[in-house]
């Protein structure tokens, strides 16, 4: 027997019954939390198995397993809360946690706000959403994987050098959510995924970047001669900067920096920010707070997709619905505690949004290439400098200048400055580009003008 | 070892369910399978919380946190297994997945367990023992209501603390058997001021590997100090300006502005990036990084500190690393994998954030020495320029050395003043240009409030950062005011 033999057979997979396995343990908990007292508890069971392969200069560099299961409880004795999270998992650690969340509940003050969500708003229908495509781990295509990413990466140019190298990884999750009104619901889910990261060098210095895919299917994900070979395209189109003058621009986010344009403006309408009253859109429902041409849609329960959910965190079902519409806040975003506190109904936001499509009147990427005319394409942006309160933005970034509507050099080291306010207001075009990668279906968008500072 | 750390240790690996002789075992029977080096890491973290916002104490939890990580080590490679079972069945399944790693001949066998002596940075134990949880309540409570107090355009105040206590053990094939308890706590007063339709927000913190109580001495001293200071920031930003865009003279004022030098040099000598080749500072010891005003040193062993390790994650006691002498690069920052492939010596800088991730070289307080000029003389010399006092944080891409990080505080200077407070921005350089552009080094080092995580692949740990006043010459400020 092989040692790698030996270690596929020792990694246990989910078998079919995990899913009441770990619903029998949210029982224990919720029967415990009673029994001490609780009026009303609710508790999560999570398990996950991940194998992650990679692989540097051509050769395999790390393989690591990991396996885990954590409980977290929430108990409520009039209206005073009390949480308690362990790896632990042994019998005993079920009454000791809860005996924990217990104590900390006698301590706390009472907020009518507490409390398990209204029971007509918990989830009763739960499709199916094709989350879970489990497959036995197979280290050796792994290993294949990992070292043909890395091999395509370092065969890409010859200005390319031996970096961090690249990785393929599967991981198998089972979380279980329950509370004392009898809702309980199972959530399976696997996620593959492929990455590489190239450094390319050239006399000018040294640029690096990366590429990286995941899907709940290992069929869906990129190929990993495709991920390596686009590591090292976008490394190498990114050397030999040149400085640009400081100033006021048009700038264009691709469609890959284009999603972190817009979760400020969910953060902003989100409850959490809004009851700490830390948002510049303080009170912005049914309200213009964005271009009109801005649509955000959000649909929750499409298939095959990792960020697709029944329920929120607390349970509460969630719903197709136009977040932004034409520019107005059409709803915020709530869970059951920020609702209460705004004297709002929960929207099933509980935990944040699931998948997010800009709805609007796409143009061509090179038509809106040429409406800019001149400025800045980021394709890159680095550190978080957004402040909420004031909706003051200002980033690190990266990417290329554009002159007369056509890419001219690559452009590192500036920061790019506005207000998310004006942001907002000054979209001016959304390229059919689009992508779904993550939660937002997007493509690049085009801003009408910011400061860009550059030495 | 002493008695009550030695109790400390037994009680870990009881609850582990496991003997020394576990360990022993594990350890060889890895090394049979033909390995350069075995590790075993077991952890026991218990942490609290307590929160209070909108005028209410409304928030606690409690978490435990255990397991065991199994690393084996075979020329570049490495295995890596890691569960929160804790029993001898699991460490075994954990041992056998990390030796499948093993692809070639290595006769190397296990050294005989022996704890190597160090000096402790900290009293172990748990940090929240001797404060009740009506001590705790009220603490958050009479801290709101002083805050509050302080000026009536306070429009929200939030008030946390948190304290942890993280066992961890640490046994390897080369020998390792070193045990080490460490004490985390932290307070942390934010406030949101609002006058006419503006609203801005201060946040002050404070933290380190000491007592909760700390916090509630001399009638709660050192934190009504904190709320003062988050009220202060937050009512100065109050009537700020647009902050100016383009490449300027900046002052960094002391303590928290080191966040520069962690980014814009720390994250480049980590021995990880020197190894790989990845860092802008690759190959160049000896060579001038810097100007020759800058001493930056990574020192792990500061009592009570927040970054401080009496030892590292794999078990080397921490030390006092030079990294740029008088402008000269002079060394990296190594653990013990990086540091035997490249021939140098671990500088007690492998740390891991938990048993569930792999040892990596990170920082741990990361300082620039103090210079002599005058900080009062630094700011007059500058005729316009910006002036920066506290920051949210900072990136970095070590490749190609460019760093960002942001501030929360800053004032326009003006002929050698002080004068408007400008909106939070970016500032972004890369360091051979900014370390060099350094003209003058206060006389004034402080170290962070201890306040400081830092994040790299994924993994999040405690750290700290100081400087005395510095001006740079040359850096990008990125404002909206071209």
């Amino acid at each position: 027997m092989t040692s790698d033999t030996a270690a596929s057979d020792a990694i246990e997979l989910h078998d079919e019954n995990v899913a009441t396995e770990l619903s029998v343990l949210v029982e224990q908990l919720l029967d415990e939390a009673k029994k001490q007292g609780a009026h009303e508890s609710s508790a999560t069971v999570s398990d996950s198995i991940s194998v992650e392969v990679s692989a540097r200069e051509r050769d395999i560099e790390n393989i690591a397993y990991e396996q885990g299961r954590a409980f977290r409880v929430t108990v409520y004795v009039n209206q005073r809360e009390g949480t308690a999270v362990t790896s632990d998992v042994t019998d005993a650690a079920i009454r000791d946690t809860v005996a924990q969340a217990m104590s900390i509940a006698r301590y706390t003050e009472a907020d009518p706000c507490n409390g398990l969500p209204d029971p007509d708003r918990l989830a009763t229908e739960f499709q199916n959403l094709e989350q879970s495509f489990p497959q036995p781990v197979d280290i050796e295509q792994l290993k294949v994987d990992a070292l043909l990413a890395d091999t395509t990466t370092l065969d890409y140019d010859p200005r390319i050098m031996p970096a961090h190298g690249a990785s393929a990884s599967q991981t198998e999750t089972c979380a279980v959510r329950g509370n004392s009104l009898g809702f309980l619901s199972a959530n399976r889910y696997t996620v593959y995924g492929r990455s590489a990261t190239a450094l390319a060098r050239s006399d000018s210095g040294m640029q690096t970047d990366y590429w990286y895919d995941q899907n709940c299917q290992s069929e869906c994900v990129e190929s990993a001669d495709f991920i390596g070979r686009k590591a090292a395209e976008r490394a190498i189109l990114r050397l030999d900067p040149k400085p640009i003058d400081t100033g006021t621009y048009p700038v264009m986010y691709d469609r890959w920096t284009a999603p972190s344009l817009l979760s400020p403006l969910l953060d902003a309408i989100s409850g959490g920010t809004l009851y700490r009253q830390e948002s510049y859109l303080q009170d912005s429902l049914n309200t213009q707070v964005a271009t009109k041409s801005l649509s955000l849609r959000e649909y929750p329960h499409i298939h095959k997709r990792i960020q697709s959910r029944n329920c929120d965190a607390d349970g509460v079902s969630t719903t197709e619905h136009t977040i932004i519409g034409d520019g107005v806040v059409n709803t915020y975003l709530l869970g059951t505690y920020s609702a209460r506190r705004l004297e709002l109904a929960s929207t099933g936001h509980a935990g944040g949004v699931t998948n997010v499509h800009v709805e609007t009147e796409f143009t061509p990427i090179d038509e809106l290439l040429k409406e800019m005319k001149r400025g800045l394409l980021v394709t890159s942006l680095i550190g978080s400098g957004t402040n909420l309160v004031t909706g003051d933005y200002s980033c690190g970034a990266a990417g290329f200048w554009i002159e007369d509507g056509e890419i001219a050099y690559p452009v590192d080291n500036v920061t790019i400055a506005s207000n998310l306010d004006l942001m907002y207001r000054g979209i001016v075009g959304f390229g059919d580009d689009t992508q779904d990668r993550g939660t937002f279906k997007t493509g690049s968008i085009l801003v009408d003008s910011m400061t860009v500072a550059s030495n | 070892m002493s008695d009550s750390t030695a109790q400390s240790r037994q009680a870990l690996l009881e609850q582990a369910e496991l003997t020394d002789q576990d360990l022993a075992l594990n350890v060889s029977d890895m090394m049979n399978r033909q390995l350069d080096d075995a590790e075993l890491f077991i952890q026991h973290n218990r942490s609290e919380a307590w929160a209070l916002e909108d005028g209410k104490v409304k928030d606690g939890s409690f978490s435990v946190s255990q397991g065991v990580g199994v690393r084996a080590i075979t020329g570049e490679k490495t295995g890596f297994a890691h569960t929160n079972e804790l029993n001898d069945r699991a460490l075994r399944k954990a041992c056998t997945m990390a030796a499948s790693i093993a692809d070639r001949g290595s006769n190397r066998r296990a050294e005989t367990p022996e704890e190597v002596l160090f000096r402790r940075l900290y009293a172990g134990g748990d940090p929240t023992a001797g404060v009740t949880n009506d001590d705790k309540v009220r603490f958050l409570s009479e801290l709101d209501h002083f805050t509050r107090s302080l000026d009536p355009r306070i429009a929200e105040v939030s008030v946390s603390i948190r304290g942890s206590t993280d066992r961890v053990l640490v046994y390897g094939s080369d020998g390792t058997n070193q045990f080490d308890d460490r004490p985390l706590v932290n307070c942390r007063i934010h406030v949101i001021v609002k006058d006419g339709d503006r609203a801005e927000s201060g946040t002050e913190g404070s933290g380190g590997r000491y007592p909760l109580d700390t916090f509630f001495l001399d009638d709660f001293a050192t934190t009504k100090e904190m709320a003062r200071e988050a009220v202060r920031m937050a009512v100065t930003k109050l009537d700020s300006v647009p902050a100016p865009a383009g490449e300027m003279p900046v002052v960094l004022g002391p303590g928290w502005a080191g966040v520069l030098l962690h980014e814009a040099v720390g994250h480049g000598l980590e021995g990880d990036c020197e190894r790989k080749h990845t860092s802008c500072f690759a190959g160049k010891v000896g060579e001038k990084v810097a100007s020759e005003l800058c001493t930056v040193v990574d020192d792990a062993t500061l009592e009570h500190r927040r970054g401080s390790l009496s030892i590292d994650d794999e078990g080397t006691p921490g030390q006092r690393t030079v990294l740029i002498e008088d402008g000269i690069l002079r060394g990296f920052m190594w653990d013990k994998h990086n540091a035997i492939l490249t021939g140098n010596q671990s500088t007690g800088n492998g740390r891991r954030e938990s048993f569930a991730s792999l040892t990596i070289p990170r920082m741990t307080n990361t300082f620039m020495l103090a210079g002599e000029s005058d900080p009062e003389d630094i700011v007059r010399s500058v005729t316009k320029g910006v002036y920066c006092s506290a920051f949210s944080g900072g990136q970095v891409d070590p490749s190609s050395g460019r760093f960002v990080f942001a501030t929360t505080e800053a004032y326009l200077i003006e002929d050698g003043k002080l004068t408007s407070p400008i909106h939070g921005c970016m500032l972004t350089g890369y360091p051979w240009e900014v370390m060099n552009s350094i003209t003058m080094v206060g006389s004034d080092f402080a170290l962070d409030p201890g306040v400081g995580t830092c994040g790299k692949q994924g993994q999040g740990v405690p750290v700290g950062v100081g400087q005395p006043t510095i001006k740079v010459e040359q850096i990008t400020v990125g404002g909206t005011s071209a």
